[in-house]
């Protein structure tokens, strides 16, 4: 289980995150819905010990993060595995070299074992036998589900999502949607997930939460978030520029 | 008896205001390039010897070509004002070898190489870290256990600490080469006298340059590591850490010559 209570996080004199509250509860697929630059990957980011808060604790299995020195924390990091939104992959390697990467610095796995875990996680994302090529050769969603495969190949208990489907067109998204559903039912991992793609939050989560000005205004199901009466959540979800949230245009 | 307040003038007050930023944010840059240098200096014993190796090849070995054609018409140019300022004052080309063999051993070869490096590897250092850290590569390391400075920083320190001071040495040799090459068909200075003009040069005087090459070794990759670390804001972002890598790295390597010299010398070193 993930607890954030009540964390505060800053860049500058900007304020993202101000008392956010939050339980990711284990074996569900939560996700943090939010208008861009609400904090929602900052979030995300203070889970894992990537970023540390101002104020406020962060707790993993009952242990604070917060108050680890780097050795502890690398140590609780092998219970995660993150999924970055341009899939962030090692452009100097192949794609069995970035799927092998955590396997032989983390796990310290020999050779054989190694190649056995990085042809089954591609084949699991649907890219078999595509270990020799660059990343540079790969397509937007072909990069999504290498990155998923590499993050898989850890076999992480936590595995975190930023906007898993940004940038694909809507088929390869229902592709990486369903991939998700898969990887959750097959492996029974905990899931976090970053997005503002309502069909995707929809169909991926066990459990949505709504970021909004450094907070979390509601954390439901998917259909009672549908549902939602909240006027921020209902505008949020309905996409409309009228209500509550005014996004700040510039005037040119 | 009445306690006196110190009192804050308006002008102290636009002076903090004016210096009080940068200032802030040179003390944090200085405070993360020593913890930069702190965790480097632990790591150094477990650095994975391939990733050395390659790095010594595309910082040493791949700077051959480039380092040994700037040195050889160092020393060729050097001979030839030599020569012939010297021919103005004396009638005749003296001191050839003595003025290009102590030039470049102890200035030349040590800080244009350590330029020509900054120019080629501090570059691509910080623009290779720099991409990774705005594509989030850095993060995507940490995520899979593997501390970015550790297996980035160290590797590069180690190779340019130990390729730098070599590419000095062969710097100095082409250097001396190119020199004779002129002094011998250009200024019709003897080879024997050439070559014992060298020879009365010590071991001192190649040491200096030597020692002072692993101090803009350190300065070419701290610098850049650096740089790349920190860098921010995209394509943009890179190219400016990439052009102020570069920079600084030069104009410390130029600012510690000194320092470093007058240091030597003080301990009787060249």
């Amino acid at each position: 289980m993930i607890r954030l209570v009540n964390v505060y996080k800053s860049f500058g004199s900007h304020r993202v995150l101000q008392g956010c509250s939050l339980d990711v509860q284990d074996g569900e697929t939560l996700t943090i819905i939010g208008g861009s630059g609400t904090g929602k990957s900052v979030t995300m980011k203070l889970m894992i010990g990537l970023l540390k808060p101002d104020r406020g604790q962060v707790f993993v299995d009952d242990q604070e993060i917060t108050a680890m020195d780097e050795d502890q924390l690398a140590e609780v990091q092998k219970k995660f595995a993150y999924i970055f939104q341009m899939g962030a992959l090692f452009d100097s390697m192949t794609v069995g070299e970035n799927v092998a990467f955590g396997l032989q610095q983390l796990h310290k796995y020999d050779k054989k074992k190694t190649q056995d875990i990085v042809s089954k996680t591609l084949a699991l994302v649907g890219l078999g036998g595509i270990e020799r090529l660059k990343p540079s050769e790969l397509s937007g969603g072909m990069r999504k589900r290498v990155a998923i495969a590499r993050a898989v190949a850890m076999s992480p208990k936590y595995l975190f999502y930023d906007e898993p489907t940004t940038g694909l067109d809507p088929i390869m998204s229902d592709v990486i949607n369903d991939l998700i559903v898969q990887l959750h039912e097959k492996l029974g991992t905990t899931g976090v997930v970053v997005t503002h793609d309502m069909k995707s939050a929809y169909k991926i989560s066990s459990r949505i939460a709504m970021l909004y000005e450094g907070r979390i205004v509601q954390v439901d199901t998917p259909d009672h978030i549908r549902e939602s009466k909240d006027p921020l959540v209902h505008q949020f979800i309905t996409g409309s520029a009228q209500g509550p949230i005014q996004m700040k245009v510039k005037a040119y | 008896m009445e306690e006196t307040k110190p009192t804050e003038s308006g002008f102290e007050r636009r002076l903090l205001r004016l210096l009080g930023g940068p200032l802030l944010s040179l003390s944090e840059s200085m405070g993360r390039v020593v913890i930069l240098c702190r965790q480097t200096f632990s790591w150094i014993q477990s650095a994975e010897r391939t990733s050395v190796f390659e790095q010594i090849v595309a910082m040493g070995v791949d700077s051959i070509p480039v380092t040994a054609l700037t040195s050889l018409f160092t020393g060729m140019v050097l001979a030839l004002q030599t020569g012939y300022s010297f021919r103005k004052v004396f009638n005749e080309p003296i001191y050839v070898g003595t003025v290009v063999g102590l030039s470049l051993t102890k200035e030349l070869g040590p800080v244009l190489t350590a330029v020509v490096v900054s120019g080629r590897v501090g570059a691509a250092i910080a623009a290779e870290l720099g991409t990774m850290n705005v594509t989030e590569q850095l993060d995507a390391l940490y995520t899979l256990g593997t501390n970015p400075v550790k297996y980035l920083a160290v590797p590069r320190f180690i190779a340019c600490l130990f390729s730098i001071p070599l590419l000095t040495l062969m710097a100095d040799f082409i250097g001396v080469l190119g020199g004779l090459l002129i002094a011998v068909y250009r200024l019709s200075v003897p080879r024997a006298v050439y070559m014992n003009e060298i020879r009365q040069l010590g071991w001192k005087e190649g040491m200096h340059g030597i020692i002072k090459s692993f101090f803009f070794a350190a300065i070419i990759v701290v610098v850049s590591c650096y740089k790349g670390f920190t860098c921010e804001g995209g394509a943009e972002g890179v190219g400016k850490a990439t052009t102020s890598a570069v920079v600084i790295s030069m104009v410390l390597i130029l600012v510690l010559d000194y320092f470093l010299s007058a240091i030597l010398v003080s301990f009787g070193i060249g």
